[in-house]
């Protein structure tokens, strides 16, 4: 086999670094304080007193994006995390017990993807009010289907693998061969559909901010400074495309990322 | 009587990350017309590579470095693709050896079949049929109406084969090439294949490159028979001389692991070793690490090919002075 | 026969499903949901006839069993903002999103099939790599934001379009196709490059087979054996995602319609929530959820018949 291409792994690794450190770098500084208002200032196009210029009552664009990636991680962080804990324990019943089990999560899988794009997670928003905590648990279940299937076509999987069979001879318990032995096998996957994750939940997050029924002042969210951009999209366009831009590159960071990781999983296989 | 195929040192090469690796060198022989000529020799001695080489559809990695194909005199080295696609499927055919994959599962037989003719003449519709229904009838497909409209999944592998021999067929080609064509079926479906073949020899005026690793197979429908080893030509002749009188170790050593009668009850012998990988091959005789009979020079040297009465050559050290080394 | 019976009654479970997830999450609305509908102000007798008219005072199962006894008889409640039917609400919403919908998928096709089957014929390890990145990134950009760069292009750098305001079809044709195409082409672009995606990797995938090998050697050309042979067998598995996409841009229709003020059922479905009309939420969730079921059941049921593999075992 000649010898994948490993430059989308990398360019992925580069725009989710960069974005990360300016969400580090955001916790102790930025180059101004992103809520201060200066009527005076409104609008100013990007120049190199404020990079990416200011927004529609002055406000540091760049200061507030870097601000947003706090945001931005969070979010996909416990998103994932809850994806991954709730997915994982549908995922893996389902696939390691089999029968009518199986059938009926899976059936709660359907039934959860029948919900199209950030559905779902709107109408739990609607019941249980906007903000962060809530958007994080919508999202977070939103993001369950793909961690469970994945999840469980590892443990269908590696169930029939002599050394599973062979721990279950021994009088293993389901529990104990589920994290003891299927659990490290199935990581690859588990971090390819974590990328995933992330990548749709930021863009799923920019999405509810934009309706209003995502993130709320005085929280930052990139969704919700386009919804605030657009207004002005004739006269201050790059309001509207930098945010746009620094949305898309960490999304496609992340997408590129678990394509890479995707690619090395398959070559070791 | 000109030949119709001829190959003349014909060398293949592999192009590998690690470097240019010949798979197929000095390969000459000749193909007359009505002449039915095998190739037999263990998996990776390079007889498909022989057949793909022939019909211009050698894998991207692989290229012809050196030597000719000539057919019915004008040489295929250097023909367009367009003249490669009126060769093609018209007088020069080809059957392979999964008869589960190589037809396409999503189109009907009768559409498969009747495509040959399609690109080759200029039958109309009706006519494409009447003549696809007779090649199917000839090649032992019964209700080849109802087959017309079947898919490949509701084909046994016999009739499956079959079906690829009626699209070799149906074009009335100059020369078959049949790839190990009963490799993977049946033992009995094998010899009604191998019948058929009989058949299509008897009532056809093609000729037929017949590729097999068991010269049992070969033994039964071969006029001529070409013995590969790792990328060469180590012995040809006429396929009853050869059986009878094998002069290279190697071909001994096959003729030895044919199951037959004589045999029952013991155990059926098996030649110790493997065949060497392209990457492995070094100066001199690749049989030589398997071979009883090995000299000295065998390690330095690839010998020269010696000619015997009735065309049969082998090559070998151990016919180097002249006559019978054993 | 008893794969069909198989596939419909999995298919009746997760409606079921479905019904029992809505349900269950509009249960949960926190406090006293007649009391959150009429606001802090409104006195006990006025809260007590909401809560009989929406039919709390009953319990759980029997309301879930009236809900959807309601929707079988094509009563979807009452919309507390419109004082209408549900139902009567819907339906000046629906034409709106499904012609989005519609014309999003056909773009997706139009577009994203013959590209596919374009970058399939190239295939350099640079060129496959660079094609890759370009399609990840049609699926990384927010289709609302997607919409704003062509609102940008059409309008302010081409002065194109000068005005984004709804036309109905049947008031005129070519002026509903042109408020129609943009939202539409926004919600397609992600969609777009995962057919490409897709396609280009099943035609890589099928030109390995062996039947091309057959094909090539029964002196088809090139051309022949792409459109003729492989095409067929990479098509049949982008049916099955074509449903999964179409599906989406019902998802996507929610966003982009409150981008370019279309009347549809995402624009609707985000006001009613502002409104806290929840009678008209949960209906709407309902239907759009059903629709996606309806949807992906029937892509599997056409795909089985469109695969011979698979239609004479059924």
């Amino acid at each position: 086999m000649i010898k994948k291409h490993r430059l989308p792994l990398y360019i992925g690794l580069t725009f989710v670094s960069i974005a990360f450190i300016m969400m580090l770098i955001s916790l102790f500084y930025t180059p101004y304080d992103p809520n201060a208002i200066d009527p005076t200032n409104r609008l100013a196009s990007p120049s190199l007193t404020h990079l990416f210029g200011t927004d529609n009552f002055g406000r540091d664009i760049f200061s507030r994006v870097m601000e947003g990636a706090k945001t931005a991680f969070l979010i996909g962080t416990v998103a994932a995390s809850i994806g991954l804990f709730l997915g994982f324990l549908l995922g893996a019943s389902a696939g390691y017990f089999g029968g009518w089990i199986d059938e009926l999560t899976m059936r709660f899988i359907d039934a959860m993807l029948a919900f199209p794009g950030i559905l779902l997670a709107i109408m739990l928003i609607a019941v249980f009010e906007p903000g962060m905590k809530n958007t994080v648990i919508a999202l977070g279940i939103m993001s369950i289907p793909a961690f469970a299937r994945i999840i469980r076509s590892s443990f269908i999987q590696y169930k029939s693998y002599d050394f599973v069979k062979a721990s279950i001879a021994k009088g293993g318990g389901a529990i104990h061969i589920m994290i003891k032995h299927i659990l490290p096998n199935a990581v690859s996957p588990i971090l390819v559909a974590a990328s995933l994750s992330f990548s749709g939940s930021i863009l799923a997050e920019s999405g509810l901010s934009y309706l209003g029924l995502g993130v709320q002042p005085p929280d930052p969210s990139w969704g919700r400074m386009l919804k605030e951009a657009q207004p002005y999209i004739t006269s201050a366009p790059w309001y509207v495309i930098i945010v746009g831009m620094v949305i898309t590159i960490l999304v496609l960071g992340f997408n590129l990322l678990s394509d890479g990781l995707r690619d090395v999983h398959d070559k070791k296989a | 009587m000109a030949p119709l195929l001829s190959v003349q040192a014909l060398d293949v090469a592999f192009q590998l990350p690690e470097g240019e690796f010949l798979a197929l060198e000095n390969i000459s022989f000749h193909i007359y017309p009505n002449e039915v000529v095998g190739i037999v020799g263990e998996s990776g001695c390079g007889k498909s590579l022989t057949s793909q080489a022939i019909m211009g559809i050698l894998p991207g990695v692989a290229s012809i470095k050196h030597g000719n194909i000539s057919f019915q005199g004008c040489s295929l080295n250097d023909l367009s693709s367009r003249e490669w696609q009126e060769l093609r499927g018209n007088e020069l055919t080809m059957i392979f050896q999964e008869p589960m994959t190589s037809l396409n599962p999503v189109l009907t037989i009768g559409r498969q079949i009747a495509e040959v003719l399609k690109k080759h003449t200029s039958l109309s519709k009706i006519e494409r049929k009447q003549q696809v229904i007779k090649t199917m009838n000839e090649v032992g497909l019964p209700r080849a109406e109802a087959l017309w409209k079947a898919y490949p999944h509701q084909l046994s592998g016999g009739m499956r084969q079959r079906v690829s021999i009626a699209m070799a067929l149906i074009s009335r080609p100059k020369l078959m090439i049949a790839d190990e064509p009963t490799t993977a079926l049946d033992v009995t479906i094998q010899s009604q294949i191998l019948d058929l073949f009989q058949t299509i020899k008897q009532n056809h005026s093609t000729s037929l490159l017949f590729i097999s690793h068991d010269l049992g197979v070969i033994q039964a429908v071969c006029d001529q028979v070409i013995v590969m080893y790792a990328g060469r030509i180590v012995e040809q002749g006429k396929v009853e001389k050869l059986i009878s009188e094998p002069k290279h170790p190697y071909t001994q050593s096959l003729i030895q692991s044919i199951p037959d009668a004589t045999k029952r009850g013991q155990r059926l012998y098996t030649i110790p070793g493997t065949v060497p990988h392209l990457q492995e091959r070094q100066v001199g005789c690749p049989f030589s690490n398997r071979c009883t009979y090995k000299l000295k020079q065998c390690e330095t040297s690839f010998p020269d090919t010696y000619e015997f009465d009735d065309g049969h050559t082998v090559a070998c050290h151990l016919f180097a002075k002249e006559g019978d080394g054993n | 026969m008893r794969y069909y019976l198989y596939k419909f009654s999995m298919f009746g479970i997760t409606l079921v499903m479905v019904s029992l997830i809505i349900f269950f999450v509009f249960q949960l609305l926190p406090g006293n949901p007649a009391q959150i509908i009429l606001g802090l102000d409104a006195d006990e007798q006025q809260v007590r006839h909401l809560e009989q008219e929406l039919g709390l005072d009953k319990p759980a199962i029997e309301r879930y069993i009236d809900w959807i006894a309601g929707v079988f008889q094509g009563d979807l409640g009452e919309s507390l903002r419109y004082q209408l039917p549900v139902s009567e609400v819907l339906a000046d919403r629906i034409p709106v999103t499904t012609s989005i919908a519609i014309l999003a998928t056909v773009l997706t096709v139009v577009i994203g099939i013959p590209l596919g089957i374009l970058i399939a014929r190239t295939d350099g390890k640079i060129i496959s790599v660079f094609l890759s990145m370009i399609t990840q990134l049609g699926i990384s950009i927010p289709s609302f934001w997607f919409g704003f760069m062509l609102i940008l292009l059409f309008s302010v750098t081409l002065n194109w379009v000068t005005s984004f305001e709804y036309v109905s079809w049947s008031d005129d044709f070519f002026g509903a196709l042109r408020s129609h195409f943009l939202p539409s082409l926004s919600i397609a672009i992600s969609n777009i490059a995962i057919v490409i995606r897709y396609l280009r990797n099943t035609i890589l995938d099928q030109r390995k087979m062996d039947y091309v090998r057959t094909a090539t050697c029964k002196g088809l050309s090139e051309r022949a054996v792409l459109y003729g042979h492989v095409l067929k067998n990479a098509l049949i598995p982008v049916i099955t995602i074509m449903g999964l996409i179409t599906a989406d841009t019902l998802g996507g229709s929610i966003i982009i319609e409150n981008v370019f003020a279309l009347p549809g059922l995402g624009s609707l479905l985000i006001q009613s929530i502002t409104s806290r009309d929840f009678p008209l939420v949960q209906s709407m969730v309902l239907y759009i959820a059903v629709i996606v079921l309806v949807i992906n059941f029937t892509v599997d049921l056409l795909y089985k018949l469109i695969d011979p593999r698979i239609r004479q075992k059924g």
